[in-house]
């Protein structure tokens, strides 16, 4: 059970696709413009990654590793493919957003990915989980970036406006160099947290270690 | 070998799987797609025309497109598939228009009204004059009760109007003359070269799809809608625009599909972008940036917009002049 809550917190922050491990940066430099589009592109990729693994985990044995690639990308590109007509037929505002980059979710790495390096060798339950984690990281990645441009870009959070309409927006974070710029920042920010977090750690076991030695000295 | 013909099994396996999932998928969406599609056209040609109850489609000036359109307008409460002539047909029998209300003989036959198609080559601009009048005169009478056919005419304008009006007559009653019809009338040049007309003016390559008339709830014509396809940065933007030939001003603008960039070009959709057309004039200039305010980080896409409506614009109107509802 332990093991299993370890799945999936590793997806939130040390495993984090878009943040530690970049991969999928298409759609996260992408859509990003706003924290609505962020939301809903997050959640799509979340259940196409959830479905996937768990029918690729099911299959494993059943296919041969040889084409491996192809049957997982068919596996992967029904399910886009059935979240785009879904989207389209009962969410078609959501889906006019988004548009363009749900078919593209079929080439994303972290599907590929999880699928590759996870669902291919774990039981069902723990390809599920570890999906589920990803997803979760994936959303609130894809919403964190979207907020952050979304406020520089156009002073507002999910469509409601914040800054007043005077305040000068920063238009740059919401054309694709913000993208970079957002990014670049978060996963900086990221990487200085682990690293302060990391060092208290080590200060705590190495503290005691040296300070026996300073005893033994 | 077996290794091989395993490999091509299990692929093909998995993807007639997946293929049988996509077809069962899609054919449960598909008509909730159609739906919301058609159901959102039904809403967007409203909504831009604020006066309207109710609307039809004008017919005859766009062809093939005519038919399925008609089909589409069915969900509205008042599905009259209103047929009207190019002038040149227009002057020659002095049938103008007829409607039929009969929802099942609308959805049949979009285009009712049929003239004869070899006659619409003779002299355009004279016939053009002529047919406004005398196609007024028809749609003014043309509402049709009760899926019994009639249809009026301006028997005025010609000796031959009487042999015109029980064929259409005839057409309104018998789904498949009517269809027979239809496409004969589709074939009669006037509209498309009233079209070529108006595009040569401009360098904005636009392509009006559809073109509605907005009722009240006495039948007169309120307001005047078309749908429109034009290029915007990322491909194209479809339109639904709404105007006033009364006053000639656009009355609304509605974007309803559109590739742009999101988040930049994808604001022409935003109610603060569209607004400043409402109630602009038609005889304005709709130009980014001079009169028409552009988008911050999307001038291209707030340009093709502003391009695309005023190309659209001179066409409808030439067209719509030259058939006399205007």
């Amino acid at each position: 059970m332990k093991s299993l809550r370890k799945e999936f917190l590793k997806g939130l922050w040390d495993e984090h696709p878009t943040f530690r491990l970049l991969i999928g940066m298409c759609p996260t430099l992408a859509v990003t413009t706003a924290a609505s589009n962020g939301l809903a592109m997050g959640l799509a990729t979340t259940f196409v990654l959830v479905c996937s693994s768990v029918i690729i985990s099911l299959m494993k044995d059943l296919i041969p590793k040889k084409v491996r690639i192809p049957c997982y990308i068919i596996i992967v590109a029904t399910f886009v493919t059935i979240a785009d007509m879904v989207l389209a037929a009962y969410f078609p505002d959501l889906h006019k957003v988004l548009g363009l980059f749900i078919p593209l979710i079929v080439v994303n790495c972290i599907i590929l990915g999880r699928a590759e390096a996870y669902a291919s060798k774990m039981p069902v339950f723990h390809s599920f989980i570890d999906a589920l984690g990803m997803g979760v990281g994936i959303i609130w990645g894809l919403t964190f970036l979207g907020i952050v441009r979304e406020f520089l870009g156009m002073g507002s959070v999910f469509g409601m406006q914040i800054l007043p309409e005077t305040a000068t927006s920063w238009v740059i974070f919401i054309l694709p160099p913000g993208a970079f710029f957002t990014l670049g920042i978060v996963v900086g920010l990221m990487n200085q947290i682990n690293y302060v977090l990391e060092r208290r750690k080590r200060e705590r076991t190495t503290g005691s270690v040296t300070a026996g030695q300073a005893v033994q000295g | 070998m077996r290794d091989s013909l395993r490999l091509v099994i299990v692929l093909g396996l998995i993807a007639t799987i997946s293929g049988g999932v996509l077809a069962y998928v899609h054919q449960n969406m598909s008509p909730i797609i159609e739906e919301n599609r058609a159901a959102a056209m039904a809403e967007a040609i409203l909504e831009v025309m604020p006066k309207a109850v109710s609307y039809e489609v004008i017919t005859a000036f766009t062809g093939g497109s005519a038919l399925a359109d008609a089909t589409s307008s069915g969900s509205v409460a008042d599905a009259t598939s209103g047929s009207t002539e190019d002038g040149t047909s227009a002057s020659t029998d002095g049938t103008s228009a007829s409607t039929a209300t009969d929802s099942t003989s609308a959805s049949t036959d979009g285009t009712s009204a049929a003239t004869d198609g070899t006659t619409a080559s003779t002299d355009g601009a004279t016939a053009a004059t002529d047919g406004a009048s005398a196609s007024t005169d028809g749609t003014s009478a043309s509402t049709v009760t009760d899926g019994t056919s009639a249809s009026t005419d301006g028997t005025s304008a010609a000796t031959d109007g009487t042999t015109a009006s029980t064929d259409s007559a005839t057409a309104a009653t018998d789904g498949t003359s009517a269809s027979t019809d239809g496409t004969s009338a589709s074939t009669a040049t006037d509209g498309t070269s009233a079209s070529t007309d108006g595009t040569s003016g401009s360098s904005v390559v636009v392509d009006v799809v559809t073109k509605y008339r907005g009722l009240d709830a006495d039948g007169n014509t309120v307001g005047i809608a078309f749908a429109v396809d034009g290029n915007g940065f990322g491909g194209n933007i479809r339109m639904m625009v709404g105007l006033d030939p009364v006053t000639r001003k656009l009355t609304k603008v509605k974007v309803l599909d559109h590739l742009e960039t999101p988040g930049l070009g994808a604001r022409i959709t935003e109610q603060a972008f569209l607004h400043q057309f409402e109630n602009k004039s038609l005889d304005d200039a709709f130009t980014a940036k001079n009169d028409v305010d552009a988008i911050t980080g999307a001038t291209v896409s707030s340009q093709a917009v502003a391009a695309t409506i005023k190309a659209a614009l001179s066409e409808v109107e030439a067209d719509l002049r030259a058939g006399g509802i205007w």
